[in-house]
């Protein structure tokens, strides 16, 4: 194939400066190289596809298709929340996060700028994205996004990070994070979609908070929580507490967003929204603590109640899992979860249960409704029927 | 029909699968690379893995020539790359990333070295001004060593037409590199052309 001709091109007195910009790794470490022969070995043990299936194209279409499915740790939580105006949708591959987000400051600066119009133009492609319909989901809780409609509500720089909020006119959302280097490229997103059957949202007061989803994804540099809602008229600054750190949110017009970096090692398994708490700071100066963010489960439950479930979908190899995870209260033993056939008892340690099951497909993943919870108490009550409180 | 680039018998399970480990050893690291000035750094090892299952998986289509075979891979590795970036579904071509800090080979800076930072940090923002497709033309070039017939087959056109494109890309990168190094605004520059 290499003819005199197709080698011949040209060279240019820039090259040698471009490739001092080179950010591939020159030679492989001890880890890279010990990976790089797993993955050999793990490949060649796999049957390779007849020989006549492989006269197939490589079809991008196909794989867009599939290629959910196949990736091996690639987890999302499902349209589920059915109590929420909006639902989590948190798509992004795992990943043990190499380092800390060093340069993450807890105030953040405005972004402005060709940063501001590249972060917002990849995030819009993503909300887009979410906009697709959901194959097997009835008609009322396909999304309803109108994508076109989206404008940026709050646009803010963290260190070497910019993070940008959208909304559209049906109050589907999408939040996106980048690195500086590379704001057109999404690095982390989450969003909510808003489908027929969820609800408008209420009115806030003057001085309420009403986020409207907050979800833990897998970002550039590990896992990361983001968080976007509405504001009342008089509410000029949000405050969080969240896992020990105090985070200043941007609040642009009625909008509040933010995002942090989370200790939860990794978003492969569902995980819980850590205690959060969030302080107001109105117009008049007064500041408001503890309020009600509007999102559930942030705050421990009652003795003898649950909260904070949180039900996913996902895949381990070839095969669709559900994943649930919940707080249970003091007096909370064993959590006895009936979702359709299937029937787990999932013990409480530290105050959360957790269960994982296999499903036909993760489309068939139950809603937190559809499932039902048997609570055993340390002394041996037995609760029946019991509902997830609300907040 | 006989592929007329495959000279070895690649039609025995046994025989594929040495040849697969003769090609994954040459080339496993410069996938690797191509991957990682294309994505994030947490994301190249997945986007790598993908890559070669996708490659064993057609390991019959492999190319005989192991040049030929590390170009057929980048192609997979691109079509992983695009198929991964949900956020940008509809783009047709793969960013390519550069240095983010800029400094000298060593990491130290001397007297004399402000004048070559501050020529890397323009050549760095005149980059980032390019477009993905332009990117994407000069970096098989200049970063991932590819002839212009394989700079073609990676990205699906002939090699007449990949010249074509990289010609034209080192055309605006130079632009972007004149309007940053006089403070002009090199789009603006771009549009009056």
């Amino acid at each position: 194939m290499n003819t005199a001709l197709d080698t011949i091109t040209p060279a240019d007195p820039l090259d040698p400066e471009l490739r001092a910009l080179d950010v591939a790794v020159g030679v492989l470490d001890d880890v890279a190289r010990d990976r790089k022969a797993a993955l050999l070995a793990s490949l060649v043990s796999i049957p390779t596809e007849a020989p006549d299936a492989t006269d197939a194209p490589l079809d991008l279409a196909d794989r867009r298709d599939h290629g959910r499915r196949r990736r091996p740790r690639a987890w999302w939580l499902l349209p589920a929340a059915a109590a929420a105006t909006a639902v989590g949708l948190l798509v992004l591959p795992g990943g043990v996060a190499p380092k800390a987000y060093a340069t993450w400051t807890a105030t953040p600066s405005p972004l402005s700028g060709a940063d501001l119009t590249l972060a917002t133009d990849a995030c819009r492609a993503q909300l887009a994205r979410n906009a697709e319909p959901i194959e097997g989901v009835p008609p009322e809780q396909q999304p309803n996004v109108k994508p076109e409609t989206a404008r940026t509500v709050v646009a803010e720089r963290r260190g070497a990070y910019v993070f940008v909020a959208l909304r559209t006119d049906t109050d589907s959302t999408a939040s996106c994070l980048s690195t500086a280097d590379s704001p057109g490229q999404v690095g982390s997103a989450s969003g909510g979609v808003v489908t027929a059957a969820s609800s408008v949202p209420a009115p806030l007061e003057p001085t309420q908070l009403g986020a409207s989803g907050m979800g833990i994804t897998s970002g550039p540099e590990g896992a990361i929580i983001s968080l976007i809602g509405r504001v009342g008229a008089d509410v000029r600054a949000v405050t969080i507490h969240s896992e020990g750190a105090t985070i200043r949110a941007t609040v642009s017009e009625s909008y509040v967003a933010a995002w942090w970096p989370t200790t939860s090692k990794d978003t492969a398994e569902p995980v819980l929204p850590p205690i959060t708490t969030f302080d107001v700071t109105l117009a008049d100066g007064r500041v408001l603590t503890n309020v009600d963010s509007g999102i559930p489960g942030l705050t421990p439950p009652g003795r003898r109640q649950i909260n904070s479930v949180v039900v996913g979908g996902g895949a381990v190899g070839v095969q669709a899992v559900a994943t649930l995870v919940g707080r249970a209260g003091s007096e909370v033993k064993s959590v006895r979860i009936q979702a359709g056939d299937t029937v787990i008892d999932a013990p409480v340690a530290a105050g959360v249960f957790r269960a994982t099951w296999d499903v036909a497909s993760v489309e068939s993943v139950s809603s937190p409704d559809a499932i039902r919870y048997t609570l055993t108490l340390t002394d041996g009550t037995v609760l029946t029927n019991v509902t997830p409180v609300g907040r | 029909m006989v592929p007329t680039g495959q000279v070895e018998d690649v039609s025995t399970p046994a025989s594929r699968e040495e040849r697969f480990r003769a090609v994954y050893a040459d080339a496993y690291d410069d996938v690797l690379r191509f991957v990682q000035r294309r994505t994030l750094p947490h994301h190249a090892d997945d986007v790598v893995a993908e890559a070669f299952l996708t490659a064993w998986r057609r390991v019959a289509d492999l190319p005989a020539d192991t040049s030929d075979a590390r170009a057929w891979l980048f192609g997979i590795a691109r079509h992983c790359l695009l198929n991964q970036r949900r956020s940008a579904a509809r783009q047709d071509a793969v960013a390519v990333r550069v240095a983010e800090n800029v400094a000298t080979s060593d990491g130290t800076f001397a007297p004399g070295d402000a004048d070559l930072i501050a020529r890397r940090l323009d050549l760095t923002t005149a980059w980032r001004r390019l477009a993905p497709a332009e990117q994407e033309a000069l970096a098989l070039t200049v970063f991932d060593d590819l002839t212009s017939a394989q700079a073609g087959a990676v990205l699906g056109i002939t090699p007449v037409a990949y010249r074509l494109r990289l010609s034209r890309a080192r055309g605006a990168l130079r632009r972007h590199l004149e309007g940053a190094a006089t403070g002009a605004d090199a789009s603006f520059e771009e549009i009056t052309l």
